[in-house]
């Protein structure tokens, strides 16, 4: 709330700190003014636009192809490596791969005869392609976790057989019948995803184009550049872009609906099957060129974390060293071992007042739960920067220092909205007929809890811990403000990194963040298996 | 008053100004024991920038001497200058007591900010010892940081200038000149570029081109004026605009920064990379990060040098430590070992005329290097323009080449 406040009142230019005491719409015209900002605006729009819509349609088209052909738990091993690597050290590795010195391109010279890099555009691109391409692989993933915690409440057996059995063709059926329910049931992570690829800063910076840049990266400049005034204007920009965001998400909202409409109209038009069936069954074998691409990821960057030198000619490095991990082992102990503790606590902490939450606004039948569901999503909708700011000034007034409790309490202010989106919809579909058998049996609420209502729960739950782990593990800016710089994990590492040149140093720090998330995530997916 | 009495007195003044100069030079060193009694045992957060490995390790070295020395324990928290001014400012803004930065490594437009928002101890470094080997005279740019009066707020910590390195094996001959730039650039379509303004060695590509171009150069000393500042700058623009179609994704798109730079040089995928360490190319050939074939140059009319520092910000908690550390990295002993290519290879602050025999011999340079620029390259340094420029020329640069 006070991250809120403090966004609002400098877009007002009110910040008495910098002597600036009168609201006035000054910082509004500023903005719209910017030269940079109609075109850090158009990218903006498409990035977050295409990214999202071409993440909703692969995700459905091989979620298809997987749970109507394949045991679902299939679909959850080939996901993990992606789903487990962070962002930024995605995008890194990426480029890595794919820029005209990658090591593709490296590999495809050699049969071509490049002797330099060629000079095409592949990454950093000006129409932020190569950023949207890279939010769509990571954002797919997600969007098909999500979609597979539904998959309790789903009767996709005996939807299957009732549509078969009326002659609708596999396809059919799945447009018919699952896909409006996936599509309500999802919209929560739809609009996660639309938050996130509207206002990303770190992979922007990375892979999205510089001039002019995104308006995530713009509204960075701004409030980290030292003309202080700059602020005021990045403050109306933080509330432009949480506009552009709930706007987004009514238009996607009315989308959904329309969409809903479209579906329900053709299936009453008594058409069993679809066109382009067996094309879009086999497209949902994008799936292997996304494991593809995580595996490759990771390899590469092995492959950095033990080059000395590495020219563009030759496919494997020239010469290779373990210098670097040597050098780095003490940092990165430490820095695994605060990442772990962090999201392990702060994960802990959601998941408990998270489960709480959803317990108690589904057992009181009220509307006035809005309110505080709204607050809860401020974390994601505004921009980070713009958010810890106001945070950071709020904390310092109760002085409250560096230390562990404030970066766990921050982490979770980030976990608790992803809990909330996986765990959501589980929680108030749960078939009330057990936990009133189980009352019947005289069993006390939290007996019923504890033994029938979580253990059924079990694999979204894991799901959700997961999650929720990978998304603190990550978390820069809040471990950087509230633990002021002196507090390190290895997301700090790694950012502070890849602030230099240093290829072979930042495939360390990056391969080390992917570790955490990747075994919380296996060791979820086995779980979730086994449940 | 006869003769006598005159010398007399002479002799008196003479005797009272050089007690109360002896006086002065014994309080100040008092002072300084004072400094070093209460800097005992104190934990100094300095916060610097901590992408190099090459500077981190600099500054362990540095901070285990200290506390060998003086029993300070300085902590290095790696974050760069941006996030310190905006979190003192978050500290003023909620009335905190206790600071979270002791000291910073800093310079340029992060001091003018914080300087003018009073965020920055009163001036302090003409009391540090080693202040007085500073070479103020000919090193104009240690009192004078992008011609902000640096006020002894800050303490000198080392020299930077302007400096391209490239890679022999693709480019035969480097420019000298940015008319030259141009014409490799024209040559060898989509291999060079600069960092995407406001990065701050894009504004320096800039205003390094402005000062080879401009008519007048000695308007570049005063503030801009607004009214003629396009007529001012109006050769820039033409060779800027000449320049971006060649450039590296035909200059719709720039490198990010510096870093980002000498990673596409490492990869060949530009030709010509920007220090602000005129022995960055040497060190980075060191350590694996840059071809053996690489070789630095500077332009014939000279180049931009500046000078960083180390400041402490005025709700600093262990000021007494801060300026013990300040102190030490000042010292011949620091450094001589961070101008060493194989350490750092940041150039010094200090004059080696002030210094002794043997402190002088701390500087000799151990380890040939091809990549290392002769000193008489680096003779020229051109003075920063004013800083109200900087502001003008990003503003202009950001309408023309970034909408």
């Amino acid at each position: 709330m006070f991250g809120l406040l403090a966004t609002v009142l400098p877009a007002f230019s009110y910040f008495p700190a910098l002597n600036f005491n009168t609201f006035s719409f000054n910082a509004w015209f500023d903005l719209l003014q910017h030269p940079s900002f109609f075109s850090a605006f158009k990218l903006t729009v498409s990035t977050g636009f295409l990214s999202t819509s071409f993440s909703i349609l692969f995700s459905f088209i091989i979620f298809y192809r997987y749970v109507y052909f394949k045991p679902s738990r299939f679909l959850n091993k080939i996901l993990t490596p992606m789903l487990a690597i962070p962002h930024a050290a995605f995008a890194i590795a990426f480029i890595l791969l794919l820029s005209p010195s990658g090591w593709l391109l490296k590999i495809i010279g050699q049969f071509v005869g490049w002797v330099i890099p060629p000079n095409i555009v592949t990454v950093n691109d000006s129409y932020a392609l190569s950023l949207t391409l890279v939010l769509i692989l990571k954002e797919t993933p997600f969007l098909i976790l999500m979609m597979m915690t539904q998959l309790p409440n789903i009767p996709v057996k005996s939807n299957r057989l009732i549509t078969q059995s009326l002659g609708y063709s596999d396809f059919a059926s799945f447009v018919y019948i699952m896909l409006p329910q996936l599509l309500k049931n999802i919209r929560l992570p739809i609009y996660a995803v639309l938050a996130f690829s509207l206002t990303v800063v770190d992979v922007a910076q990375i892979i999205g184009p510089n001039a002019p840049p995104t308006l995530g990266v713009l509204i960075h400049q701004w409030i980290s550049n030292s003309d202080f005034t700059l602020r005021l204007q990045a403050a109306s920009g933080a509330i432009f872009l949480l506009l552009l965001v709930v706007s987004f998400i009514v238009l996607f909202y009315v989308l959904e609906q329309c969409c809903i409409k479209l579906i329900l109209l053709k299936s009453s038009a008594s058409k069993r099957s679809i066109m382009f069936e067996s094309v879009f069954a086999q497209l949902g074998k994008i799936i292997y060129f996304i494991l593809l691409l995580s595996i490759l990821v990771i390899v590469v960057l092995i492959l950095w974390s033990v080059t000395f030198r590495w020219g563009f000619t030759d496919i494997l490095p020239n010469s290779f060293s373990l210098k670097f991990w040597q050098k780095s082992q003490e940092a990165l102990l430490l820095g695994l071992k605060n990442a772990f503790i962090f999201a392990m606590i702060s994960t802990v902490l959601g998941l408990v007042l998270m489960v709480g939450a959803l317990e108690f606004v589904n057992s009181k039948k009220t509307n006035r739960k809005y309110l505080p569901k709204t607050l809860m999503y401020l974390p994601l909708l505004l921009p980070q920067v713009s958010f810890l700011f106001g945070f950071n000034v709020f904390l310092l007034w109760f002085d409250f220092h560096y230390d562990w409790v404030a970066i766990i309490w921050a982490h979770s202010l980030f976990v608790m909205p992803y809990l909330y989106i996986s765990l959501k919809s589980v929680f108030e579909k749960f078939d009330k007929r057990y936990t009133l058998q189980s009352y019947a049996l005289n069993r006390g609420y939290f007996k019923t809890l504890f033994f029938i209502k979580l253990p059924m729960l079990k694999g979204s739950i894991y799901t959700a811990f997961a999650l929720g782990f990978s998304v603190s593990v990550v978390q820069y800016l809040p471990t950087l403000y509230m633990g002021e710089g002196r507090i390190e994990t290895i997301t700090t590492q790694m950012v502070n990194m890849a602030s230099g040149s240093d290829y072979r140093r930042i495939a360390i720090f990056a391969l080390c963040q992917i570790l955490l998330p990747l075994i919380i995530f296996i060791v979820a997916s086995r779980k979730t298996r086994d449940a | 008053m006869n003769f006598k009495q005159l010398v007399l007195a002479v002799f008196s003044l003479v005797l009272v100004v050089l007690a109360h100069a002896q006086t002065k030079s014994q309080s100040n060193e008092m002072a300084w024991n004072k400094t070093l009694e209460e800097a005992k045992g104190q934990t100094v957060y300095f916060n610097a920038w901590g992408g190099s490995d090459t500077i981190n390790d600099y500054i362990s070295w540095a901070a285990q001497k200290v506390n060998e020395r003086h029993g300070v324990t300085v902590v290095h928290v790696k974050t760069g200058a941006g996030d310190v001014v905006s979190r003192v400012l978050a500290e003023k803004t909620a009335g905190a007591k206790k600071g979270s930065v002791d000291l910073v490594w800093i310079n340029g437009e992060n001091f003018k900010a914080m300087k003018n928002n009073g965020l920055l101890l009163e001036p302090w470094t003409q009391l540090l010892p080693n202040y007085q080997y500073v070479d103020v005279e000919n090193k104009t740019t240690t009192t004078s940081d992008f011609t902000v009066d640096v006020n002894n707020q800050e303490a000198p910590w080392g020299m930077a200038q302007l400096v391209f390195y490239y890679d022999s094996d693709l480019l035969k001959v480097a420019p000298s000149s940015m008319q030259e730039f141009l014409e490799v650039a024209k040559n060898n379509q989509g291999r060079l570029t600069y960092p995407a303004l406001p990065n701050f060695h894009g504004t320096t590509f800039v205003k390094q081109a402005l000062i080879e171009l401009i008519d007048e150069p000695s308007v570049l000393t005063q503030p801009v004026d607004e009214s003629k500042f396009l007529k001012q700058t109006k050769n820039l623009w033409m060779f800027l605009d000449q320049l971006h179609p060649n450039l590296w994704h035909e200059g719709n798109q720039f490198a990010n920064d510096s870093s980002h730079m000498k990673q596409l040089v490492n990869n060949q995928e530009i030709f010509i990379g920007i220090s602000f360490n005129p022995n960055d190319a040497a060190n980075a050939v060191i350590n694996g990060e840059l071809a053996q074939s690489t070789r630095s140059y500077v332009h014939k009319k000279g180049s931009i040098g500046n000078t960083h520092f180390v400041a402490i910000p005025y709700n600093s908690n262990a000021v007494a430590g801060a300026k013990v550390f300040a102190d030490f990295l000042m010292s011949p002993l620091a450094q001589a070992r961070k101008q060493d290519i194989n350490v750092w290879g940041d150039p010094t602050v200090l004059n080696m005329t002030k210094l002794t025999k043997n402190e002088q011999s701390l500087f000799e340079s151990r380890v040939e290097s091809q990549q290392l620029l002769k000193t008489q390259d680096l003779a020229n340094v051109l003075l920063e323009p004013h800083s109200s420029w900087v502001e003008a020329l990003e503003q202009e640069w950001i309408k023309r080449y970034s909408n």
